[in-house]
C-alpha cells in the first residue's frame, strides 16, 4: 500500500496520461485522475489526498475555482496544491498563488520538473 | 740518682708533652676530616647537579626524539589525508557524472514517455474529429504551440486545403503560410526555426512548417505558426514530436478519414485474407 495519495485533476487525457507516468516514478504515491473540478471535488469529498495537482482550463469548473473551493474546505485546507498550465503569464501565477496554489508549472511539462516540485511539497522519495 | 724499679720514662712520656702533641694530632686529624667532609658535600652537590643536568639533558634528547616521531607521525597523516582528498575529489567527480548522467537519463525518458503518450493518443481513434482534437491536445500540451493551421490534400486538386486552426485572429490570414511552404510540400522535408524567437512567429514567417507524409507523399501540413508567450524555442523532445507527428498523423487521418467513408464500418475478416502471403 502507498504511503502517499495524489489527485490529479485534468480535462486533457493525453496530459493526465502524462502527468501519471511522471508521478509512478515516485514509488510511494498512489495517483487518482479526475477530469474537471467538479470532478475533483467528487473525489475530495470521498477520500482525503496528501497532494492535489490540476489544471486551470477545465470545462464544467476550472482549476482556480477548485483551489478556492479546496483552501475553504476544513477537511483539505492544508493539502499542497500544484498547479500545471499552459497559461505562463505573470498575472496568472500570481492569482493562483493568491488563492492557495503552491507551486505553479507551465506546460510543455518535463517529468522531472513535477517530481521535484511534488518532492519539494510532500515528505516522498 | 734513678729509681731502677720505676720504667724509664720515654721521651713520650713525658708529661703535658705527649698530650699535646696527641692533641696537636687530632686537631690536625678533626680539621682534615671536616675539610674532607666538607669536599664531600661539595662533590655530592656537584654529582646532584650533573644528574640533573644529565636528566635534562636525557629528557630534552627524549622531547627531541618524540617530536620527531610525531612529525614522522604528522607527515605520514598529511600523506593519507592527500591519498583521502583524492580519492574523494575522484569519487566526487564519478558521482557527479552519475548525476548528470542520470538528469540525462531522466529527461531521455521523459522524452519517450511524451513520444508513447503522443503517438498513443493519435492511433487510439478512428474518428476524424478526435484526431483533429489529439493533434491540438499535442501540440498545444506537449510542444507548447499558441497557434496553428492544419492543412489536408485535396484529392482531387492535390492542393492543401485548410481543415483546422487554433490560436489565430482575425485577421491572419491562413493562406499566407501556404504561399511560404511550397519548398516544405514538394520536398516532404520540416523547415523549423532555428535562431529566432519561436513565440514571435506569423503565417509569414512561421516557427516551424511540418510536412505529413504518407508513402513518400504529402498529404498535409502543419503550420505552427508561433509558441506560447513562454516558450521561444523548441526542445530536443520537440523535434522528435515534430518527426512522429510527419510520420504518424498523416496515418492517422487518412485511416480515420477512410473509416469515416466507409460509414464507421470495421472491415469484415475477410479484407485480412492475403495477410499472410
Amino acid at each position: 500500500m502507498s504511503d502517499f495519495s495524489c489527485l490529479v485533476v485534468e480535462d486533457s487525457p493525453m496530459m493526465r496520461q502524462l502527468v501519471v507516468f511522471a508521478l509512478g516514478r515516485l514509488k510511494n504515491l498512489s495517483v487518482t485522475e479526475a477530469d474537471d473540478g467538479v470532478d475533483g471535488l467528487r473525489k475530495l469529498a470521498s477520500a482525503s489526498y496528501d497532494i492535489i495537482l490540476t489544471d486551470i482550463n477545465m470545462p464544467i469548473m476550472d482549476g482556480l475555482k477548485l483551489i478556492q473551493r479546496v483552501r475553504t474546505d476544513p477537511k483539505h485546507k492544508d493539502t499542497p496544491i500544484v498547479v500545471i498550465t499552459t497559461e505562463g503569464g505573470k498575472e496568472d501565477r500570481e492569482r493562483a498563488l493568491r488563492l492557495g496554489a503552491n507551486a505553479y508549472i507551465t506546460k510543455p511539462i518535463q517529468a522531472p520538473k513535477v517530481i521535484a516540485t511534488v518532492k519539494s511539497l510532500i515528505n516522498i522519495d | 740518682m734513678t729509681d731502677p724499679t720505676k720504667p724509664a720514662a720515654r721521651p713520650s712520656d713525658a708529661p703535658g708533652t705527649d698530650l699535646n702533641e696527641e692533641l696537636k694530632n687530632l686537631t690536625r686529624g678533626a680539621v682534615g676530616t671536616r675539610r674532607l667532609m666538607a669536599e664531600h658535600k661539595q662533590l655530592l652537590s656537584r654529582v646532584g647537579s650533573l644528574e640533573e643536568e644529565n636528566a635534562r639533558l636525557r629528557a630534552a634528547v627524549e622531547a627531541e626524539d618524540a617530536i620527531r616521531e610525531l612529525l614522522g607521525k604528522i607527515e605520514t597523516l598529511e600523506q593519507e589525508k592527500n591519498a583521502l582528498l583524492r580519492d574523494f575529489r575522484a569519487a566526487e567527480a564519478k558521482t557527479s557524472g552519475f548525476d548528470t548522467r542520470f538528469a540525462e537519463l531522466e529527461a531521455e525518458l521523459s522524452q519517450l514517455a511524451n513520444l508513447f503518450v503522443a503517438n498513443n493518443c493519435l492511433h487510439s481513434t478512428l474518428s476524424l474529429r478526435a484526431v483533429g482534437r489529439r493533434v491540438t491536445e499535442v501540440l498545444e500540451q506537449l510542444i507548447g504551440v499558441a497557434a496553428y493551421v492544419l492543412y489536408i490534400s485535396d484529392p482531387q486538386t492535390e492542393a492543401l486545403k485548410e481543415v483546422s486552426k487554433f490560436g489565430l485572429s482575425a485577421d491572419e490570414d491562413s493562406a499566407t503560410a501556404l504561399s511560404v511552404a511550397e519548398d516544405v510540400i514538394r520536398s516532404g522535408k520540416a523547415r523549423i526555426t532555428g535562431s529566432s524567437d519561436t513565440s514571435q512567429g506569423t503565417l509569414a514567417n512561421p516557427a516551424a512548417l511540418l510536412p505529413l507524409v504518407v508513402d513518400e507523399q504529402t498529404v498535409g501540413l502543419i503550420c505552427i505558426v508561433r509558441t506560447l508567450d513562454h516558450k521561444d524555442r523548441f526542445a530536443t523532445v520537440d523535434f522528435e514530436l515534430f518527426r512522429l507527428l510527419g510520420q504518424h498523423m498523416g496515418l492517422a487521418l487518412m485511416g480515420a478519414g477512410l473509416y469515416s467513408q466507409a460509414d464507421r464500418k470495421l472491415p469484415a475478416p475477410a479484407a485480412f485474407s492475403g495477410m499472410n502471403r
